[in-house]
């Protein structure tokens, strides 16, 4: 039987997709294809006209004239024949046809012995069936007939592409409609610009933002509504792409804080933008407000301790007259747990401003030599009260450009760390290097040291690691998170090497700055 | 010669303990004003031969109270350290000749030099 098996033709897969896509397999007759099958049958004078389509495993009849039944096997499909070539299947007598001959629609109902199909195409070019006609009669389609069943069939085929147009602008129609939705429900001002940057389009979340109107929106200049952050009243000059701190002064006059970012609209030549513009009054007023408050804080904390501190060392110094031995030692502690409250202050206060990235810098020609020797002699006292030993060793100077005081601030707490996790009458070791690549300050001592796990996380704000050392001496976490902060925004890197029991070796590299080289 | 120099800061506390300091542990003698505006007239009736100035005042604060002494043109030179609880000098100390700083909370112990330091004296 496999002589009379229609062919596979080498598209398949793509071409019953395109026939799904266009959804009229198992639909009713339709009046624009029945009127295509009626014509055949009169002008071609044949008792039976129709269009098919070759699904899987059948031959589905859109449209039926002269035939009771909607659908076939493919197997005995003669449109499955006719679909492996664009031209017409002409089968004179199907029981001269070796494809036929065996054909069960060929030998019983409804015993077809003529037969002229021609390929109906999609849109996309795949060969979805036939417009065909047959008679139960042997007989020859001539010139003028195949001419006018080729006629007839793209007709069809405009049938078929009418279907898949429509099916196109609903889609595209229903993607209009959800981008729409996306954008009215976005809590973010959206707006089309022309390139003059006048809106030709806006979200009603940028209505609300600005108080007017969409409809009053289009035509105005998006930049007449933003003013410049920093020098405010003059028009926001947009950058495209990129994005803008600006304020936007609505209707009523009022006064938002917002973020403007401006992009190019893909595949536009015609040089539209689209503009985002998201408010941000309240993050902005946050803000405002830690800025204050450190600032407040910083002042309103210093000049309390000031004046504490002021007192207790002049008491302590004997100043206001000496002091008995008791008295004594209890202003020496009221003095070093008011220097304790002061580096807590400070820390904290370097801590938010170089998370703010605010901590001013002052960088200049800075010598790390000098950096290790100043913070090595301003702990040597810390040093002999832990009966810890100190070794600066800077042979020569080792220039780099950085801030001279906020480095000594990284080596004193490197080096201040390290006085506290040693037992007594272990050394500490400071070096300050030239390196390649730059310069190196490594402190490093003989302490407890850490689990790997702990070499990233101790330069994290507020951690502390439960040694079981020295808790007296331990800080609120913070030496180490300003450490990184400084070093870091001098382009450096800060690691520390250790193991449990074997010390811990902190590395402050700083690279070569221009100029800086030796 | 005993040196003479004026502290201008809003805070009674602060004066007190500032005066007291430079006073006993460096023998200089010490004026007091209590606002920028009496400290720029005590800059010029008490003659002093260097001023320590806090920044943050109400009112006339550290910077107006150093263009006030500076509009003087006898006082074009004389020596301005501030005292102050910010820990870097601002933009405009560089503008008004000022000579240095020195930061809130101080060792009292330790003030004496840190001003002579920042005097050159």
């Amino acid at each position: 039987m496999t002589a009379g098996r229609p062919p596979i033709p080498a598209d398949e897969a793509e071409r019953v997709a395109a026939l799904r896509a266009l959804a009229l397999l198992d639909t009713p007759s339709e009046e624009r294809f029945d009127r295509i099958t009626r014509t055949a049958q009169r002008v071609l004078n044949v008792p039976i006209a129709l269009i098919t389509l070759v699904d899987t495993d059948r031959q589905y009849f859109k449209s039926c004239q002269g035939l009771g039944v909607s659908e076939t096997p493919r197997s005995a499909s003669f449109c499955a024949h006719a679909i492996a070539a664009d031209d017409i299947l002409h089968v004179r007598d199907a029981l001269e046809d070796p494809r036929f001959v065996r054909n069960p629609l060929v030998l019983g109902s409804p015993y077809i012995r003529f037969y002229a199909g021609k390929p109906l195409q999609s849109v996309s070019g795949h060969r979805l069936g036939t417009l065909c006609v047959i008679d139960i009669v042997p007989r020859n389609l001539t010139e003028d007939e195949a001419s006018t069943l080729i006629d007839l069939a793209a007709w069809a085929e405009l049938e078929l592409a009418v279907i898949t147009m429509s099916q196109a602008v609903r889609q595209r129609d229903q993607l209009q409609r959800r981008l729409r939705t996306v954008a009215e429900s976005v809590p973010l001002g959206l707006a089309l610009l022309d390139p003059a940057h006048g809106i030709t389009a806006a979200n009603s979340s940028l209505s609300a933002l600005t108080g007017l109107s969409t409809d009053a929106l289009v035509g105005a200049p998006l930049n007449r509504l933003l003013s410049d952050r920093t020098t405010a009243n003059r028009p926001l000059v947009l950058t495209v792409p990129g994005e803008m701190d600006a304020v936007l002064t609505a209707a009523d006059g009022s006064r938002r804080d917002v973020r403007v970012s401006c992009a190019p609209l893909q595949d536009d030549d015609g040089g539209a933008l689209v503009a985002v513009i998201s408010d941000v009054t309240a993050q902005r007023a946050v803000e405002r407000l830690k800025d204050e408050i450190i600032s407040v804080t910083g002042h309103e904390l210093r000049t309390p301790l000031t004046a504490i501190r002021g007192s207790l060392g002049l008491l302590a110094a004997g100043i206001g007259g000496g002091l008995a031995p008791d008295s004594q030692r209890l202003v020496d502690s009221a003095v070093r747990n008011t220097e304790r409250l002061i580096r807590l202050v400070n820390d904290m206060l370097d801590v938010e401003r170089l998370a703010a990235g605010q901590l001013p810098m002052q960088l200049g020609p800075a010598d790390l030599a000098d950096v290790a020797t100043a913070a090595g002699d301003g702990l040597l006292q810390v040093a002999a009260e832990a009966g810890v030993g100190l070794h600066v060793e800077a042979d020569g100077p080792v220039p780099v450009v950085g801030d001279r005081d906020r480095l000594i601030q990284v080596a004193t707490n490197l080096v201040h760390n390290a006085i506290k996790f040693s037992s007594v009458g272990a050394t500490v070791h400071v070096k300050a290097a030239l390196a390649d690549d730059g310069a190196t300050l490594t402190v490093e001592d003989s302490g407890d040291g850490m689990d790997a796990a702990d070499t990233e996380r101790i330069f994290e704000r507020f951690t502390q690691l439960d040694t079981g050392a020295n808790r007296a001496g331990a800080g609120a976490g913070l030496g180490l998170a300003i450490v990184r902060g400084i070093v870091e925004a001098h382009s450096g890197t800060v690691t520390v090497t250790s193991a449990p029991g074997q010390g811990s070796t902190f590395e402050v590299r700083l690279p070569h700055a221009s100029g800086a080289r030796p | 010669m005993t040196r003479r120099v004026l502290v201008i800061d809003d805070e009674p506390d602060i004066r007190e303990i500032t005066a007291l300091t430079l006073e006993r542990l460096a023998g200089w003698e010490v004026l007091i004003a209590s606002n920028g505006s009496d400290g720029a007239r005590l800059a010029v009736d008490g003659r002093p031969d260097a001023v320590l100035l806090d920044v943050m005042m109400p009112d006339v604060d550290g910077e107006a109270t150093a263009r006030l002494i500076r509009a003087n043109c006898d006082l074009r030179e004389l020596p301005i350290v501030l005292l102050s609880a910010a820990t870097q000098l601002p933009a405009w100390a560089e503008e008004l000749g000022v000579l240095g700083l020195v930061a809130k909370p101080f060792d009292p112990i330790g003030l004496p030099d840190q001003v002579r330091a920042e005097l050159g004296w």
